[in-house]
């Protein structure tokens, strides 16, 4: 189910009305643990079956990791949750790429091989639900928490509706001790919770899918070699276009389980307005960066085992996040560009600190170098985006001048781009270092309502065809 | 865990959210109201997004156990062309679906049809010699393949509700932007599509709200998609055309083996358009051979008087003022055939677009 349907819209109505209306605590987790295997077999019902084996699963390993006192049965546990965890991500999703590059190998050595085709179907948000019950495991398999004392909880915990899906990825710790109290959102919650879905709404449907996709569509989907102006409103459009897609779809998942009294953690601070890479990465998708962080880069020895190391770990822990989000080498190029640019920025500050010690960069050198920061970051998003790796290569070679100057989008479009650009830059160069909440109760009730009755008016009347979320796909 | 919710309660004091809630929703009601109001006075028209999914709730709606089923197959020809209000006045017996497809030819709805092992009904397919050119021939297999792996409950029921709500406001026409009220505030109204989808995909054309020169201008654009269509069958050899109505006839067989009924309408067509189908696929040549060939029921507008006059807009397309007689005088001719049911008679038609 998507949040911008409108199945979805009574669906929660509904939810609201039965989660509200029940008095006791355990019934109300009941309604929300049934609603969301409503809220994903509604995609496709065999599939909660995954859902569940993942759950089951865990639960179950991570209880005998907590009993077992050897480290070997310790492992053994932890290994069956991997094992099942990575198995099914690594079948759904990456079954096919596996095959195709066996082909290719295969074709390498001179062996002609031609399998029957899988058609294997990517059962939604498994790359989500699998890193949150790996998470549980490895925590309670290094002692960081212990096991949870009800399994019901655990089940709502790894099922969660509003963040089922696509994100953000929830630790336990965060959240299973939300379910010990009784969860009533209060007014003021309530009714934020609802702004929030309704801005992340806005920022789907009509910023991502109605003003920026077609721009996309029309450079992306041109046949033929695009001109210079083309590529980079294109690329622009598309860093403006993930952007809402993604952080509306966060911002709605937030506003989703506010309204229900819980709290998720933030997914997105500005991102375009990060100084520099590892900046980015503490701002864009922070719940999927936070997580490598944890459970690959630091398990791989992080920066501990000196600067070669450190740097092979960031460069493995980049291409396995760029392989996370697609089955293709585009991604895995994509991951690579951004470790390189992480450690290039390494590079970059050991010598400024050299020569400057502690001293900080003055903000125009740092709006300078957000700005390279940008640039380069919608330079990577060319591989996101593009269908192959020669359309890639197409459209960085258009953006390096080989191609004329236009013949794709209309002069409107190329301003419409820039504009949009340029505005979504400055909201976030401004909010940079504050917060939605902290900017929305600085302004007057008026002006609020009247952007919120803006807002639902051009979801509901600005006309365009409903797209699913891009992150849905990973 | 640094969340909304945690950095919401450190400021909970300055909240006011309800207020502001409250007065969002009233001038969200008065700028939707507003709109819709201006819409209206303008002269512009509900209309529901014909997509995928409207599409695949009414195949969905085929109960394909029924005989007195009645699904209509084409492109926009019999979207426009086809008159439901009228049938279901005139054959209320008979259960009618519109599965046409815009700008597609319907040989893959007829196969899926046809593969359905439970359909007994009747199929009235429109179509023309290139619906059967190999180019045309699956052009409307990705709005099946979507309803058999993607259509589900949850579909179903987002569908309806947009359904009856776009039926109900003009501010839901797909078609409109409330910039185009603000350009039309002075002066400068956008036009409006001669088609307008409704719910159960009734499809009228109103050719009249354009300018004489707008419809000219669809004229000579049907005109060269009409070429452009009868291309691939430029060079096609009799032996071939043979064959593809042979393939054709496998599928109306299949049905009929079940006790389902097929009829093959071709397309009405007049003027320049007309002819240049004549020079490229004379009847002669394919329509006759299709006829002769086919153990499914065929009617060409030329040979049944009744239908023979009709006049399209711009060289294809029947306008709604047309529609509601065409589709009287073909049901009665289907009826005539032992395809349809008696059906009530002219006079229980009382709608002026069914009168003679």
């Amino acid at each position: 189910m998507l949040f911008n349907s409108t199945t979805f819209l009574v669906f929660f109505a509904l939810v609201l009305a039965l989660y509200y209306t029940v008095r006791n605590w355990r019934a109300r987790k009941s309604i929300l643990l049934a609603s969301s295997y409503v809220f994903y077999a509604a995609w496709n019902p065999p599939f909660v079956l995954l859902l569940v084996i993942s759950t089951v699963v865990d639960w179950f390993a991570s209880k005998g990791i907590a009993s077992a006192t050897a480290t070997g049965r310790r492992r053994l546990l932890l290994g069956l949750s991997m094992l099942t965890n990575l198995g099914m991500l690594g079948f759904f999703k990456y079954g096919d790429f596996m095959l195709e590059n066996f082909v290719r190998l295969a074709g390498l050595v001179g062996v002609e091989y031609h399998p029957p085709a899988w058609n294997i179907v990517l059962p939604v948000g498994i790359s989500f639900y699998t890193f949150q019950t790996l998470s549980y495991t490895a925590d309670i398999y290094r002692g960081r928490s212990q096991p949870w004392h009800s399994f019901w909880d655990y089940a709502l915990y790894v099922s969660f509706f509003p963040q089922l899906v696509a994100g953000p990825i929830v630790r336990s710790r965060g959240f299973l001790p939300q379910l010990n109290e009784p969860k009533r959102a209060t007014s003021n919650q309530f009714f934020w919770g609802l702004s929030l879905l309704t801005l992340g709404l806005f920022q789907k449907i009509v910023l991502a899918d109605r003003v920026l996709a077609p721009i996309v569509e029309d450079v992306y989907g041109h046949s033929g070699a695009v001109g210079f102006l083309d590529a980079w409103a294109g690329t622009f459009a598309f860093s403006g276009q993930i952007f809402f897609d993604f952080a509306g779809y966060s911002t709605c998942a937030i506003g989703v389980a506010l309204c229900l009294g819980f709290a998720l953690p933030d997914n997105f601070r500005f991102p375009y307005a990060a100084v520099g890479f590892s900046d980015f990465w503490r701002r864009w998708h922070i719940s999927l960066s936070s997580w490598l962080r944890d459970y690959l880069y630091i398990p791989l020895g992080g920066n501990r085992k000196g600067q070669n190391r450190a740097s092979v770990n960031v460069m493995i822990t980049m291409l396995l996040g760029g392989l996370w989000h697609g089955a293709a080498w585009r991604f895995v190029i994509w991951g690579g560009l951004h470790g390189m640019y992480v450690l290039a920025e390494r590079v970059i500050q050991g010598r400024w600190k050299l020569r400057n010690g502690e001293k900080r960069l003055g903000p125009v050198r740092q709006f300078v170098v957000a700005m390279i920061t940008f640039l380069l970051v919608s330079v990577a998003w060319v591989f996101f985006r593009a269908v192959s790796m020669d359309h890639a290569f197409a459209l960085l070679g258009s953006m390096a001048g080989r191609g004329g100057w236009t013949n794709a989008l209309r002069p409107d479009d190329i301003g419409y781009a820039l504009a949009l650009t340029a505005a979504l830059l400055t909201v976030h160069w401004r909010m940079r270092n504050t917060t939605l909440e902290a900017v929305a109760e600085r302004v007057p009730v008026w002006a609020r309502s009247a952007l919120l009755a803006a807002m639902v008016s051009a979801i509901i009347t600005i006309p365009g065809d409903s797209h699913a979320f891009i992150y849905f796909q990973f | 865990m640094h969340s909304s919710t945690s950095s919401f309660e450190r400021s909970r004091t300055v909240g006011d959210w309800p207020r502001v809630w409250l007065l969002a929703i009233v001038l969200a009601v008065a700028v939707l109201g507003g709109q819709e109001a201006a819409w209206r006075a303008a002269g512009y028209w509900t209309m529901v997004t014909d997509d995928r999914d409207l599409w695949a709730y009414w195949r969905s709606q085929v109960d394909e156990a029924c005989e007195d089923t009645v699904v209509l197959l084409g492109d926009s020809r019999i979207g426009w062309g086809f008159d439901l209000e009228v049938f279901r006045e005139v054959w209320p017996d008979h259960r009618l679906v519109q599965l046409y497809v815009p700008a597609a030819h319907p040989v893959a709805a007829l196969r899926d049809l046809a593969e359905n092992e439970d359909f007994r009904g009747v199929v009235i397919c429109a179509i023309g010699a290139e619906s059967l050119a190999e180019e045309h021939w699956d052009q409307q297999q990705p709005v099946i393949d979507y309803y058999h792996s993607r259509w589900n409950t949850e579909k179903l029921i987002g569908r309806r509700i947009r359904t009856e709500l776009q039926q109900r406001l003009v501010i839901l026409n797909p078609e409109l932007h409330p910039r185009q009220l603000v350009q039309g505030a002075f002066g400068d109204w956008p036009d409006q599509r001669v088609w307008r989808t409704m719910g159960d995909r009734h499809c009228p054309a109103d050719f009249s709200i354009r300018p004489e020169e707008d419809v000219n201008r669809m004229y000579d654009q049907q005109y060269e998609r009409e070429i452009g269509q009868l291309e691939p069958l430029e060079d096609i050899t009799p032996d071939q055309w043979l064959s593809r109505v042979q393939k054709l006839d496998e599928l109306v067989r299949r049905i009929q083996d079940r006790g389902g009924q097929v009829v093959f309408k071709e397309y009405i067509t007049n003027g320049r358009v007309r002819e240049v189908r004549q020079s490229i696929v004379p009847r002669e040549e394919f329509w006759d051979i299709l006829a002769a060939n086919t153990s499914a029921v065929t009617v060409h507008f030329e040979d049944v008087p009744a239908l023979r006059d009709f006049e399209t807009a711009e060289g294809s397309h029947l306008d709604y003022s047309q529609a509601g007689r065409y589709t009287y005088l073909l049901g009665r001719e289907l009826a005539r055939r032992g395809v349809l049911r008696p059906g009530n008679s002219m006079a229980v038609c009382d709608s002026w677009r069914c009168r003679e």
